[in-house]
């Protein structure tokens, strides 16, 4: 169950919120409320704010930010690489989004097509940013599931061999006089 | 229960956006930057850079697109690492070129020696020869007598001398031989440690590094730079010998139609989607390993 849970984050980074937080750098209005909103918003203001809603509690500061979510699950997010994890599993996932992938990326649908954002009753507020809200857990294994890995199998290691011309014949002794 | 249709109406959402937005692999070069350069090597590193220009070119040329440029703030890091294999390489070149050097001396010695004996035995037939003409005759005269005796002592003077060279020469090539002796040696250490150790080249991934082992010949030093080059850009191995995808170094650092259609696979655009249901097949595969 627990898998499940952090594999719904993991789509969940994947295609909504992260989708969104990590290519779309577009500012806009501050966001606080206690009304309806959207994440999106919240995000995109990108201001010190901590927003609860029923499932959990977020922070956003500085380009980082942390989802505390019900029961047990957390994610915490800076410009390139998230990290998920549950409270009771010391393995994590961890997923870089290289910069030049991140610019590579461009949308052929309106916006209005992206409805990514479901206006949800999100309690926000101001937010003194603690930098320890943003420290990873001790004691979890975050597993890379990087884009560039993805597409390996989970970061192998390439070996180029040294071609067999490479190894040496013996030199031949000099007869005598 | 509100939780579920987030995550669904969040998932449905992104699933439909993500047919239309699209990712350009290659739209921008993977930067790259030198790390460490052990001082073993004695390469400077502006000739290092100048062989990673080459294996640009080697992807870039026929391709026609910018795929790697260096930046002092790049990710992907190039490491000259030396160790055994390369100080052996190294050590057996230094030992190679001391018995080539001896080797032409010894040629030169010998040859010389050779004249000097064909000379020593043309005189000494000669001499015979008289000597045996006189004594058909019943002998020869007094004066003519301690001639020829002289000249017999000048010749086995000639040959002592003759046999005390030839002694050194053999000494020499003896010297020569043990060098040979000690180079198999060490050429045995060097595919021993080929065996143990065979790789010339390591793309890291995860790390973003990439590690050459060798520097000893230009060519193959860009073809190793140009093959890592390719696994940073997504390329697998190929089996065709003459690729640079080829798992295998070698000295060639022209792209084959191959390795050109395998950039061009991996550059192509794909949607979000297809790369999405990659990332979750690949994640299925996973937790149900």
């Amino acid at each position: 169950m627990n898998k499940n849970i952090a594999i719904g984050v993991v789509a969940l980074l994947l295609l909504g919120v992260g989708g969104y937080f990590f290519m779309n750098k577009k500012s806009s209005a501050p966001t606080f409320v206690s009304a309806p909103t959207s994440l999106k918003d919240l995000l995109a203001a990108n201001l010190p704010q901590k927003c609860t809603f029923p499932e959990g509690t977020v922070y956003i500061s500085g380009g980082k930010f942390r989802g505390d979510f019900a029961p047990n699950s957390h994610m915490i997010s800076d410009s390139k690489t998230s990290y998920i994890w549950t409270d009771d599993q010391k393995q994590g996932f961890k997923m870089t989004i290289d910069a030049s992938t991140e610019a590579d990326v461009q949308t052929e649908a309106p916006d209005g097509a992206v409805d990514v954002n479901e206006k949800l009753d999100y309690k926000c507020s101001t937010w003194l940013p603690d930098a320890s809200v943003f420290a990873l857990p001790s004691g979890v294994d975050f597993t890379d599931f990087s884009p560039f890995c993805f597409r390996r199998k989970f970061c192998p290691v390439y070996r180029l061999r040294f071609p067999d011309w490479r190894r040496q014949d013996p030199v031949s002794r000099r007869p005598q006089l | 229960m509100r939780k579920q249709i987030l995550i669904l109406v969040l998932l449905a959402s992104g699933l439909v956006a993500s047919r239309y937005v699209y990712i350009y692999p290659c739209a921008r070069p993977i930067l790259y930057k030198v790390g460490s350069i052990d001082s073993k090597f004695g390469v400077q590193e502006d000739k290092l850079l100048k062989n990673l220009k080459s294996a640009e070119d080697v992807w870039e040329q026929p391709s026609n697109r910018n795929l790697f440029d260096f930046s002092s703030d790049a990710q992907l890091t190039v490491n000259f690492v030396y160790d055994s294999r390369q100080a052996l390489k190294t050590n057996i070149t230094k030992q190679e070129q001391s018995l080539t050097s001896q080797n032409r001396s010894l040629d030169a010695q010998i040859n010389d020696y050779e004249k000097q004996v064909a000379d020593f035995k043309n005189r000494s037939a000669q001499l015979n020869t008289e000597i045996n003409d006189w004594n058909s005759k019943g002998g020869a005269p007094p004066e003519v007598y301690d001639q020829l005796i002289s000249r017999q002592k000048a010749l086995q003077q000639e040959a002592d001398r003759l046999n005390q060279l030839a002694k050194s020469l053999n000494q020499k090539a003896q010297n020569y031989n043990s060098g040979v002796l000690k180079i198999n040696n060490t050429i045995s250490t060097f595919n021993q440690e080929l065996s143990a150790k065979p790789e010339e080249g390591i793309y890291n991934s995860g790390t973003q590094t990439i590690d050459i082992f060798f520097i000893t010949d230009k060519n193959e030093l860009v073809h190793t730079l140009a093959h890592e080059f390719g696994h940073a850009r997504d390329l697998d191995h190929l089996d065709d010998s003459r690729a640079i995808m080829y798992p295998m170094t070698s000295m060639i650092i022209t792209a084959t139609p191959g390795d050109l259609s395998s950039l061009e696979q991996v550059c192509a655009r794909r949607s979000y989607w297809d790369v999405v249901a990659n990332y979750l097949e690949l994640l299925y595969n996973r937790f149900s390993e």
